[in-house]
């Protein structure tokens, strides 16, 4: 197995909700590694999302949250980092992909001069090298007319192009680590075939670790290698998608796939 | 009433437009002249992805959105021409249930209020008998009496969505639109509510038009389903049929790009092109753009509705393969 | 918990906001006893020197005429809260009205209609407007509220119609239209109750602002006609300032201040405890 290039050391955050402090995510630890995608998988409020914050450093400041747990990235703990090298490290060697796409671009600047400024930003590209650079990269995610897409702005877009837009900004530095939280959820699922193929396809080339944050275990099924299954803040189940789906270990696992197969079998 | 083997709900060629947006915008049709028919106590399924117009025709049923052609017909009376009282009469007929659990249910009202406010409007029962249908309607739906005194932001998605039900049930309807009502729920909580959709139709008799772009979902109850692309219906069949014999393409791609829970499964197929802008809609087929097998006519001429075989007269299919 | 639990939870942890509730409450409290006769009522009674200095008497002193300053103090409050109650209710309620059916029927003749004439009475103005008002109204007290009653609804007009038109295509909306219930009906049912977080907080704001604006008008001889406020105090008092006196213009000022100092630090608190983020629909 290659070496985890982030591991997840009993992290756990609590959220101010009315004066109490609530455990969102309550002492989890995994590793994940190069080339991999893990799938984080879970119903609504089990903490999936609020881990992927907790690694981003994207939590609000205390007293609204607290957060304790090592969060390594090749030897840097990320939990003790000061918000001016957060910056450094995100976009380039840590990337988050988030859900709604309509949200995810500036509305002023056009899909190309946002993808451009990653380039400039973490690679110190020209402006013709980022442009360059901005096509071929959303080339690689499957836009057949590049040129055009540099032009649009993101209401021009659909929900589907943008997001492609989104995850060609993330791996735009062929960062170690890319998040993607429920990328898919609001897309048609002819699109979501697509973005994820896209997604896997691009983490493999370069090397990156996908945690690919999901409710839908089809997804987990055909895009993941390894899954993690969370429930009210903690992992109850780690094993690869073969063995997860053929002989689950926890009960909670089974009660979930029991509920998607019967949706599948006739 | 109806006449054995009429549909309950019938709908002919209706076309739902949106008016331009100001002076250089265009009119955009959301629904091109699609004809369904529902049958008393049936489960149809409206299936399709964003800009199919799936939604739009739901709304021009429950005449919300105005359909500037075509006739939709309730027990064979045309909705658009019936007078006030009639009119009155079909919509308690016609009930909705909508998507998003957040917004489903009116915020600064307790669920006895919203309850009752259908039994008031429609001059259901009398005074403490409105009560008792309201408190029916909750326990069949599985909910405690009790939740009336409570807000919908103190309910979870899933017992939101049941209240929307009962709210739906307390009318006494033919039929329920409901508007991708689960969509938005967890797998498990999802599961649930089917099961509940399918119990009130065993005991009530209730039709459904379920609207949803998720063919897991609608697998486990529809009897019928349509498949919309860009305003066209471009099939329709008994659902086991359409999942064992698609006849589209499209349907086709639908069906393999959906990840099964099954690690063995193939892989989602991709579906290549990109979504195209309902504004400015193909010439010819509607879907010839994405389709791998199109042929030289599917770009200029768009097809006629066939059976797929001569004996499957519910199996309809809108394309150039089947016009031979 | 429930959404006033919520609002109420968050006001309560928010040290300055309550801070300007307990002031306010303070000034209400005042303003009732003016009105239930128990406060102020020696205001016009001219009995004292002429510029006697603070003492027991006379907490605050005299004014030109030897009145009492203190109690002319105190019986401006029930002359503020009179007006600052009177338009800030008014207003707001116009305007939510205005607002709804704007933003209910947006893009048509309807929404036309209300912006046009909010862009007139926005661009007319306002001490010119009240002037003409008051001339038009031939002196009546009250040509001043209807002044800015007819001018300080365009705000939440403004801000109602921009809502309205959220909240109109959310599914609870639709369920109501569905089942066929007349538009005012859902207006009122369904939409406005959920814009409260708004008119609340204009409420507050109306108040401050007509409280501001009788006292510059009391100053230019528009205001207050029977009866003393701080903005008359003030007019009183530029004179006075003059000659080396400063105890009506103090009590004016200060009181003046401390009110909508108090009014400012709870209309701020209530918009932030109705933050849309933990208090959401």
């Amino acid at each position: 197995m290659t070496e985890a290039v982030l591991k997840i050391r009993n992290l756990r955050v609590l959220m101010q909700d009315a004066g109490r402090m609530v455990p969102a995510v309550d002492g989890i630890s995994f590793d994940l590694h190069a080339g991999e995608v893990l799938a984080l998988v879970g119903e609504s409020g089990c903490g999936k999302t609020k881990t992927a914050e907790a690694i981003m450093g994207l939590l609000p400041r205390a007293p609204a949250s607290l957060q304790t747990g090592r969060i390594d990235l090749e030897g840097t703990d990320l939990a003790v980092l000061a918000e001016s090298a957060l910056r450094k490290i995100r976009g380039r060697d840590l990337s988050m992909v988030f859900q709604e796409p309509l949200t995810a671009l500036d509305p002023v600047f056009t899909a190309g001069s946002q993808l451009a400024g990653v380039f400039r930003r973490h690679r110190g590209s020209s402006g013709a090298q980022a442009r360059e650079q901005s096509i071929n990269m959303l080339q690689r995610v499957g836009f057949s007319d590049a040129p055009r897409v540099m032009q649009s702005y993101p209401h021009q877009l659909s929900g589907g192009m943008r997001q492609r837009v989104v995850l060609a900004m993330a791996m735009a530095c062929r960062p170690r680590v890319l998040i993607a939280d429920e990328p898919t959820t609001s897309l048609d699922v002819t699109t979501q075939a697509q973005v994820l193929t896209q997604l896997t396809d691009l983490g493999r080339d370069s090397g990156t670790a996908i945690l690919l944050i999901t409710h839908d275990l089809g997804v987990v099924a055909q895009y993941c290698d390894r899954a993690l299954v969370m429930h009210q803040g903690k992992i109850v189940e780690q094993a690869t998608v073969d063995k997860l789906f053929r002989s689950p270990g926890d009960d909670y696992t089974a009660e979930l796939l029991s509920a998607v197969s019967r949706s599948t079998s006739p | 009433m109806n006449t054995p083997g009429q549909p309950l709900l019938s709908i002919r060629d209706v076309v739902v437009e949106y008016p331009a947006a100001g002076p250089r915008g265009k009119a955009f049709t959301a629904v091109r002249g699609v004809s369904l028919d529902i049958p008393p106590a049936g489960v149809l399924a409206l299936v399709g992805e964003s800009g199919s117009g799936k939604t739009s025709l739901a709304r021009a049923i429950l005449q919300l959105q105005p359909a500037v052609s075509g006739e939709m017909l309730l027990h064979g009376t045309n909705l658009a021409q019936m007078k006030k009282t009639e009119l009155r009469r079909a919509r308690k007929s016609i009930q909705a249930i909508f998507q998003d659990p957040q917004a489903s249910l009116s915020p600064r009202r307790t669920i006895g209020q919203t309850l009752l406010e259908p039994l008031e409007h429609f001059r259901i029962g009398v005074g403490a008998e409105r009560m008792e249908r309201a408190d029916k309607a909750l326990e069949a739906v599985g909910l405690d009496p009790r939740l009336r005194e409570r807000y919908p932001r103190e309910l979870s998605g899933g017992q939101r969505q049941r209240v929307a039900l009962a709210r739906a049930l307390v009318a006494e309807p033919e039929l329920i639109i409901a508007d991708e009502p689960v969509s938005s729920l967890d797998v498990t909580v999802q599961a649930r509510i089917i099961e509940l959709i399918l119990e009130l139709r065993e005991s009530l008799g209730i039709a459904f038009l379920f609207v949803s772009h998720d063919l897991s979902v609608v697998r486990q109850l529809a009897d019928s389903i349509a498949v919309m692309y860009l305003g066209k219906l471009i099939e329709t069949a008994p659902a086991e049929q359409l999942f064992s014999n698609p006849a589209h393409p499209y349907t086709r791609s639908l069906l393999a790009a959906v990840p099964v829970a099954d690690p063995d499964h193939p892989a989602p197929q991709v579906l290549g092109g990109e979504s195209p802008s309902a504004l400015t809609p193909p010439t010819g087929c509607v879907f010839h753009m994405r389709c791998a097998e199109k042929l030289d006519r599917c770009l200029a001429e768009d097809p006629v509705e066939r059976e797929v075989e001569a004996e499957a007269v519910e199996h309809r299919v809108r394309c150039h393969l089947w016009n031979s | 918990m429930t959404a006033s639990n919520r609002i109420w939870a968050n006001l309560r942890r928010d040290r300055s906001g309550m801070t300007g509730l307990v002031i306010v409450m303070a000034f209400f409290l005042i303003a009732a006893g003016v009105w239930l006769g128990l406060l102020g009522q020696g205001w016009s009674l001219a009995d004292g020197g002429r510029w006697e200095p603070a003492s027991a008497e006379y907490w605050f002193g005299t004014n030109v005429l030897g009145q009492d300053i203190f109690q002319r103090a105190i019986f401006s409050v029930r002359t503020a809260f009179d007006i600052g109650l009177l338009v800030a209710l008014l207003s707001t309620a116009l305007g939510a009205v205005l607002g709804a059916i704007a933003g209910w029927y947006s893009n048509s003749w309807i929404d036309g209609s209300v912006l046009w004439l909010k862009g007139v009475l926005d661009s007319i103005p306002f001490y010119l407007f009240v002037a003409a008002v008051a001339f038009a109204l031939q002196g009546k007290p009250w040509a001043m509220h209807v002044a800015m009653i007819a001018t300080f609804w365009t705000t939440t007009g403004r801000l109602v119609r921009a809502e309205v038109m959220k909240i109109k295509s959310r599914d609870f909306v639709l369920s109501a239209r569905a089942i066929g219930l007349p538009d005012l009906l859902i207006l009122a049912r369904h939409v406005l109750p959920n814009t409260s977080h708004i008119l609340l907080v204009q409420t507050s704001i109306a108040f401050v602002a007509a409280i501001k604006t009788e006292v510059i008008l009391s100053f230019l001889g528009l205001g207050v006609q029977d009866g003393v406020s701080w903005g008359l105090m003030l007019a009183e008092s530029t004179q006075e300032v003059l000659a080396g006196h400063f105890n009506n213009f103090l009590s004016a000022s200060l009181m003046l201040f401390a009110l909508l100092m108090g009014f400012n630090l709870l209309a701020d608190a209530l918009q932030d405890a109705f933050d849309p983020a933990q208090v959401s629909v």
